[in-house]
């Protein structure tokens, strides 16, 4: 099951990517060999990027890629209370987080659902919408995280020493 | 207190705290906003929401994925490979060769790719092996590579400048055009920093490459060599913007990796995609969170607040610009290049201008720094790459990169007392 | 009088010292005086609260109370907007002044309530005119392939693109960059605009073209607005009215001075004669056909009646 999301996310990831990379290209394929250009390119690579990053950034959270600074929570280490505590209070506060973030997308989204783009005339509810689903999934799982007291991942940082 | 105060004295804690206990630093900026937002009174949750979208929702960062794809490409299509074998041939003969090989390697990789971090993966995969062999002291050997990548964010292409540009509206074309002297620079003063690291080393010389050797090793890297004309050529010349000359340089990379060295297959493209996608959701996951504080900071307009805390020091421009680069270095001993720049830069960059320093040379000068940081314990992305590559202990690279530090250090304080060397090419290739 | 105390946040696009902010500050005095200092506006200007899109979106959902800004970027929101990108609608700012202060601009203004907007007053921005990196536009045929920053709206894009200009879409906020990176040739926009905004620093040629009169409308937000009570509401549309006066009046003295200080800060200035603007507008019919089934035929005609009688002067 955990693959299958991975793999379809990196899949989505990819796609969107090389969209991006071929709309702006060929956007200089067309300025440079024909003259003309097309408007949508700009929109549309924007709106790419924007749900490339909220997916990505989604699909990093349960890898622990997300930048962190773990230097100090790492000398906790041997001290298992106090390690879980700093973990719990981490993670309520990243749940803290994806509440405020997902109930501000959320109204966001439903703003945006009459309003429209202007060359593409997609509704710009598309625009908050990654956001939204960003914070849901990623609360979600770090109120698994909590449920299942999962070791904080400290990174390669710590490792390394 | 004022308003204002409260919401520098909030940002300050929020940081401290929310980072301090390690926190994912996207999120902690969030919380961070969104508490300066209650003690401004300005609480809406749909702010926050609206920031973090509008944070990436910018056509001029697109540069960023497109030059972290060309790394990939240039890394995986063998083209990284064919440009240290050149620099090998030339000069890998003489005493201490593969370190001016390491370093002549880093400033020709840093024109060809935006990041610090690809150039130190691709050096230490390829040239610490080979250092190892010729009985290069590891810690050293390591510790050269790591500095050598740090020009990589400096000598343009460099995602570190379109990402300050964005951050503070400053002219990314000029940010990087301002970089390359002092890149230049920087591969001068390391190869000066390695022969006198060399002289308490006994190593055993490489034969010298014959001439023929040389010449065909330098046509099977002459298509990379053209990557850089390219990019800073067509830039330079208004063919493309930045963005666009990213996306030339990821596709310039593809064909060459696919069709002229055919050392890459379409699984390896579809890999690089998938990496340099996620390494830039993480990358610009931050800056959204970023845009949410960086709006509070605006909004509490913390630099008029600070320009007037530091009062007299804004009349003396040299001496203000040394309190804050050394407020940078501590700052990038804990944090990445990235973070540092998203956080910082708004806040600083206003004060400088108030004390009237250009701001070009001004966004060199802390992009420097930053990078500078990305080889300083405790928190240094690309000592960590290195040592991860390399297989080496973290405290080894550390201790090998420290007389490379300080060489930096030093030409971080000569380009204060001599703004020039970074303005006035500036001035001139405009 | 049923007035509470509240803290108005007021965001614009414009620096503080342009005639938007000027005008901003005038209405929260204004407000201020009228409300006996219960009411207090927060002018937030150079965009700090992002652009006027985000604004927007910000003012439906209850998260910011007023903005001003172009009624070009409403056109996603309400599509009779459009009426007022019409190019060549109005040969002069006292024609603009009659039809969008009568029934008309009233009834477009109107429309907003739909989406969760209420409009106050129209503000001028000014009349349009282009700047380019490329040459010296005099004719129809120099419009031929240069890239033309536009608003994000049809209208603009498709009258450029109908005049020969490759036109691009492109936030206020990014133009200054996409102009000195040479992501586009050129813009449009009014002298006070084009002066204050820094492009002659990054541009050559200016074409007084006057083609399109562009208004800023002052917006509350409906969600705001309804839960304020009639002697607010009354407070803010009468310094609504006197801010109009006072920005209009200024803008006008701005944009005479501004078109002299370009000529001395080294842009070319070339005015495109009657027959060529003639020969544009003819040009023009196909959008104008689009602009009337847009907003629809029933306000085009009435908008162009309302032209003709302000043209006549009655
Ligand atoms: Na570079
Ligand atoms: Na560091």
């Amino acid at each position: 099951m955990k693959t299958f999301l991975t793999r379809g996310a990196e899949a989505l990831l990819a796609l969107c990517l090389a969209a991006m990379v071929l709309c702006v290209f060929g956007n200089v394929v067309l300025r440079y060999g024909f003259d003309s250009g097309i408007n949508a390119t700009e929109e549309l690579s924007r709106l790419l990027f924007v749900w490339m990053v909220f997916l990505g950034a989604t699909a990093a959270y349960p890898v622990g890629q997300h930048m962190a600074f773990t230097s100090l929570v790492g000398t906790l280490r041997d001290r298992p209370r106090a390690f879980a505590a700093a973990t719990l209070v981490i993670r309520l506060l990243v749940l803290m987080a994806c509440v405020l973030l997902g109930w501000g997308a959320w109204q966001q989204v439903v703003v945006g659902l009459d309003s429209h783009s202007v060359v593409l005339g997609y509704p710009v509810a598309l625009l908050p919408l990654p956001a939204l689903l960003c914070s849901v999934a990623i609360g979600l799982m770090a109120l698994v995280e909590i449920a299942q007291r999962t070791p904080l991942d400290l990174g390669h940082a710590v490792d390394m020493e | 207190m004022t308003t204002e105060a409260l919401a520098f004295v909030v940002f300050i804690a929020g940081m401290l705290v929310l980072m301090g206990i390690g926190m994912n630093m996207a999120f902690a900026l969030l919380l961070t906003g969104a508490a300066m937002a209650w003690v401004m009174d300005f609480w809406d949750t749909q702010l926050l929401a609206q920031n973090m979208v509008a944070g990436v929702d910018s056509f001029p960062l697109l540069a960023v994925p497109f030059f972290i794809l060309a790394g990939e490409l240039m890394n995986s299509g063998g083209i990284s490979k064919r440009i240290i074998d050149m620099a090998q041939a030339w000069v890998g003969h003489v005493r201490g060769g593969l370190g001016y090989v390491a370093i002549g390697a880093a400033v020709l990789l840093s024109a060809m790719s935006g990041s610090a971090l690809a150039d130190a993966a691709a050096m230490s995969a390829i040239l610490l092996p080979m250092m190892r062999k010729h009985g290069y002291p590891v810690a050293s050997s390591a510790g050269l590579i790591a500095a050598g990548s740090v020009i990589g964010p400096i000598i343009p292409p460099s995602m570190a400048f379109v990402i300050y540009g964005v951050t503070t509206n400053t002219s990314i074309s000029a940010l990087f055009i301002s970089g390359i002297v002092p890149g230049l620079v920087m591969g001068v003063a390391l190869v000066v920093a390695w022969r006198v690291v060399l002289r308490r080393m006994t190593l055993t010389s490489a034969p010298p490459v014959p001439m023929a050797e040389r010449l065909r090793l330098t046509g099977r890297a002459v298509w990379a060599l053209i990557m850089p004309v390219i990019i800073i050529g067509g830039m330079k010349s208004g063919i493309f913007t930045p963005t666009e000359a990213a996306v030339v340089a990821a596709f310039y990379a593809l064909v060459i990796a696919l069709f002229v060295h055919r050392e890459m297959r379409l699984p390896d493209l579809y890999d690089a995609l998938v990496r340099a996608a996620s390494t830039t959701a993480v990358v610009m996951f931050l800056c959204a969170g970023a845009a949410v504080a960086s709006y509070m900071i605006t909004l509490a307009d913390l630099p008029s607040t600070l320009t007037g805390w530091l009062g007299p020091l804004v009349d003396h421009p040299r001496v203000l610009m040394v309190v804050m680069m050394l407020v940078l270095v501590a700052i990038g001993t804990a944090l990445d290049l990235t973070p540092t720049i998203l956080i910082f830069a708004p806040v600083m960059l206003p004060i400088a201008v108030k004390a009237g320093i250009d701001p070009v040379y001004f966004g060199l000068m802390f992009v420097l720094n930053g990078a500078i940081g990305l080889v300083t314990p405790p928190v240094g992305t690309v000592l960590n790459v290195v040592a991860g590559v390399g297989r080496l202990p973290m405290h080894q690279v550390i201790k090998g990169v420290n007389p490379f530090l300080i060489t930096y250090l030093i030409v971080l304080g000569l380009f204060i007392v001599f703004p020039q060397i970074v303005t006035a090419p500036v001035a001139w290739m405009r | 009088q049923d007035i509470k105390p509240r803290i108005i946040r007021f965001g614009y696009g414009l620096n503080e010292i342009s005639n938007q902010g000027r005008a901003t500050k005038l209405f929260a005095e204004e407000v201020e005086k009228a409300s006996g200092g219960k009411m207090k506006v927060r002018a937030i200007g150079a965009a700090a609260l992002g652009s006027d899109l985000q604004m927007q979106q910000a003012l439906i959902g209850g998260a910011q109370e007023m903005m001003v800004g172009s009624t070009a970027t409403l056109v996603g929101i309400t599509k009779e907007m459009a009426i007022w990108d019409t190019p060549f609608l109005f040969d002069n700012a006292k024609e603009a002044d009659v039809v969008l202060d009568g029934p008309v601009g009233q009834r477009v203004m109107d429309k907003l309530q739909e989406k969760g907007l209420v409009g106050l007053v129209y503000w001028e921005n000014g009349f349009r005119n282009l700047t380019n990196n490329k040459r010296a536009v005099t004719k129809l045929e120099d419009m031929d392939g240069i890239k033309l920053r536009v608003m994000q709206n049809n209208v603009f894009i498709d009258s450029f693109k109908t005049l020969g200009a490759n036109a691009v879409p492109l936030p206020f906020s990014e133009l200054f960059t996409a102009l000195e990176t040479k992501t586009v040739d050129g813009q449009e926009n009014p002298y006070n605009t084009i002066l204050s905004s820094k492009f002659y620093e990054v541009q050559k040629y200016l074409t007084v073209t006057n083609h399109v009169y562009s208004p800023w409308i002052v917006l509350v937000s409906k969600k705001y607005w309804d839960g304020l009570s009639k002697a607010e509401q009354k407070v803010l549309l009468d310094a609504a009215k006197k801010s109009r006066d006072f920005e209009r009046q200024d803008t006008r003295a701005e944009a005479d001075k501004a078109l002299a200080d370009l000529k001395a800060k080294g842009m070319q200035i070339n005015q495109l004669s009657p027959a060529e603007t003639n020969r544009m507008r003819e040009k023009l019919a196909t959008v104008n056909a689009g602009i009337a089934t847009n907003v629809g035929e029933d306000l085009w005609k009435e908008t162009q009646a309302a032209v003709v009688r302000a043209r006549a002067g009655k």
